[in-house]
């Protein structure tokens, strides 16, 4: 029974696969998935230095403290984006296909196009409120394993896998682009750093 | 009850899903032997085609159903064709009258 289950559950995968690879051409959702993954990424990212600054400058020296201060605000991060990306998202596809409606004089609610706009939303949605999550999650690793480091040490590795998030988010900017990953890189690093930079300097003015 | 062996179709579509996938999707079903789309008019929303379908059982809604799922509507049946042989239109002497006035 398992040998006849498999052929029949991956021909069902496959299927699957290929009709969201449909999906994903006819709605054109790489290009914005792709811009709202960077962009979110990167607020994602330099909230949680912005995050981090405060609490290092506020003398939080509980690593629980610190990861559920990133964690809330990664959440809270996550969760405005995928949200407020479903709503825009599904309205602007929505008004799309009615104009298109106009000129076919029928519903395409339920055909592929109409299906292909539904899992665009779902996707950008996903993508928008995914990055920063994940990238804030990412970046608190190091307060997880505090057994083995102080917690100082701790802030100082948070901030350094913040910046390596900003560096590979900048050379996934650069091969979207087709120009050199190096560029856009450090220009998100020196992005990161003043962010950084104008946290810590306000903080002890504000301290 | 015979079969369908031809039937051509008028079908106004929206430009996705491409010619591309319809063919190959009305091409995929049971019955059908052949497929060909031709565009005749084209603007920025939508494209105006011609499917030709020949087979031993051409069913007509299989049909219908994949053109609706691409979004299309078949504004009219062109031409039927049934039977256990595929025949061509008969040349009667008052079709020349109608070729002089086309």
């Amino acid at each position: 029974m398992t040998g006849r289950a498999t052929p029949d559950l991956t021909a069902r995968v496959r299927a699957r696969y290929r009709t969201l690879h449909q999906y994903h051409e006819i709605s054109g959702v790489g290009e914005i998935t792709r811009r709202y993954f960077a962009m979110n990424g990167f607020d994602g990212v330099l909230t949680t230095l912005g995050v981090l600054a405060g609490a290092y400058l506020g003398g939080v020296d509980q690593a629980r403290a610190v990861v559920v201060l990133v964690v809330t605000t990664a959440v809270a991060m996550g969760v405005s984006g995928a949200y407020g990306s479903y709503m825009v998202e599904s309205a602007e596809r929505g008004r799309a296909l009615r104009e298109l409606e106009e000129s076919t004089l029928t519903s395409l609610a339920d055909t592929t196009i109409g299906e292909a706009s539904r899992y665009a939303s779902v996707v950008v949605s996903a993508v928008t409120g995914g990055a920063p999550f994940l990238a804030g999650i990412v970046a608190v690793i190091p307060f997880l394993l505090t057994a083995f480091w102080s917690v100082d040490a701790a802030y100082y590795l948070a901030a350094a896998v913040a910046f390596a998030e900003l560096f590979l988010l900048g050379a996934f900017l650069g091969r979207v682009s087709k120009e050199r990953i190096w560029g856009y890189a450090l220009r998100l690093v020196a992005g990161g750093l003043l962010a950084l930079a104008l946290s810590l300097v306000l903080g002890k003015g504000v301290g | 009850m015979s079969q369908i062996r031809r039937l051509v179709l008028d079908v106004l579509k929206p430009h996705q899903p491409t010619m591309l996938t319809l063919a190959t999707k009305l091409g995929d079903l049971e019955g059908v032997h052949g497929v060909d789309i031709t565009l005749f008019e084209i603007d920025n929303k939508v494209e105006n085609i011609k499917i030709t379908l020949e087979g031993e059982d051409v069913d007509f809604q299989d049909v219908s159903e994949v053109v609706q799922d691409a979004g299309g509507s078949i504004h009219s049946i062109d031409k039927v064709s049934t039977g256990r042989r595929l025949i061509e239109e008969a040349e009667t002497p008052q079709d020349a009258g109608a070729r002089w006035m086309r």
